[in-house]
């Protein structure tokens, strides 16, 4: 087992590098992650993992350590009430804000194996064949390149194609592979992967009009979690909407949002502006 | 509380699913092929239907076709659960009145997953 200063080690690095913030009771939780990684580090434990790290002169181990304790947990259409609120509620207000023929663009931050950013990509499809939706961007990023490299695969288990998505909707977007399913090209070319930390500017990206960011911020403390939510703001056109994980809020540590009633969904204050 | 009726050859299959469905709130019978299936919604027709394809005496797929033309047998929303997963199958299911569609293996989340699309969650 991990001890107290091994894993205020590991604490230090994960909230430096992605905002992770892990209380002590987690240190079991981080054992146990880390020990797969452990193993093929020819490592006993996660202990001696973290020795390990002491004698390299790269940061490479350390990447490793932070991006085996990044939450991978996603399936598609996660929380089927935010679904709806993107649907009925996000979507149709920022389109009644742009020109008839405009281009949304639409940023899955966090996107872990790539359902969310697949899940929109299918939404706005749909929303299109049924006359109402506009052409599309959507950029996915993750900070992990190993969830991202997964992402951009597109290619599901059984198990993972079953959850979240109806059965119409799966055979009407993937096409089997064995026993594995892949997103057809068209969805698939809707998404475009990019590796990102939440903490660090994304000043090229945007401006966006919709952000979701689900499920990541609730792992930081408040402020971290203030920084990156000024970050999305600045990323964000001025009118533009901000779908959190459900229970999750913005209007807590930061004015750069207001509140939409739909729980998650948050609007960016047109006259905020970062602090310089 | 709704009643599902689970329809499959194998006894291990069944207690999974009805140790499953009946957390979520489902009143279970079981039948073990199409024919008994078919004689237990003739006496008492369900909210739904946990359907394996491959079974003796009577399929999934000819009992859903029955059903479907019977008095009240559009009423049952059906869920298959098989081993076929082949798109030409799936599609054929649908076309035959399947509401929604279970790939076994399954699990509890999947289960719970489809249930909530066919709107039976």
């Amino acid at each position: 087992m991990l001890t107290e200063a091994q894993f205020a080690l590991i604490a230090r690095q994960a909230k430096r590098r992605v905002g992770l913030a892990l209380k002590p009771d987690r240190l079991a939780v981080v054992d146990a992650r880390l020990a797969p990684l452990a193993r093929r580090e020819g490592c006993a434990c996660a202990g001696e993992l973290v020795q390990a790290t002491q004698e390299r002169s790269d940061d490479l181990l350390w990447d490793a350590i932070v991006d085996a304790l990044v939450d991978p947990s996603t399936h598609f259409f996660r929380d089927r009430a935010a679904w709806r609120a993107l649907a009925e509620r996000a979507i149709p207000d920022i389109l009644r804000g742009r020109a008839p023929n405009a281009r949304l663009r639409i940023w899955s931050a966090g996107c872990a194996t790539g359902q969310e950013p697949f899940s929109l990509a299918i939404l706005m499809d749909e929303l299109r064949e049924e006359g109402q939706g506009a052409t599309t961007e959507i950029v996915a990023t993750d900070v992990s390149a190993r969830l991202l490299d997964k992402a951009t695969a597109g290619i599901f288990s059984q198990f993972e194609v079953q959850r979240g998505l109806s059965v119409r909707r799966m055979i009407a977007r993937f096409e089997r592979i064995g026993e594995m399913w892949r997103v057809m090209d068209r969805v698939r070319a809707a998404v475009r992967f990019e590796a990102h930390n939440l903490m660090s500017e994304p000043a090229a990206m945007g401006p966006f009009d919709l952000i979701l960011c689900r499920n990541v911020l609730c792992g930081m403390d408040d402020e971290d979690r203030k920084a990156t939510l000024e970050r999305l703001a600045g990323a964000l056109a001025e009118d533009g909407m901000l779908m959190l994980g459900a229970g999750e809020h913005a209007v807590d540590v930061t004015d750069a949002f207001s509140r939409t009633g739909e729980d998650g969904l948050f609007l960016r204050n047109a006259y905020w502006r970062r602090a310089a | 509380m709704k009643s599902c009726l689970v329809v499959d050859d194998s006894r291990v299959i069944r207690k999974v699913a009805r140790r499953i469905l009946e957390d979520l709130d489902f009143e279970i019978e079981e039948a073990a092929d199409g024919l008994e299936a078919l004689q237990a919604c003739r006496k008492a027709m369900p909210d739904a239907i946990l359907l394996d394809w491959q079974m003796p005496v009577m399929s999934g797929i000819d009992f859903l076709r029955t059903l479907r033309n019977e008095q009240g047998g559009e009423r049952p929303v059906v869920v298959f659960c098989t081993t076929e997963n082949d798109v030409e199958r799936i599609s054929e299911a649908i076309k035959a009145g399947a509401d929604e569609y279970i790939m076994k293996p399954f699990d509890g989340d999947i289960l719970h997953s489809k249930f909530a699309e066919a709107g039976l969650i």
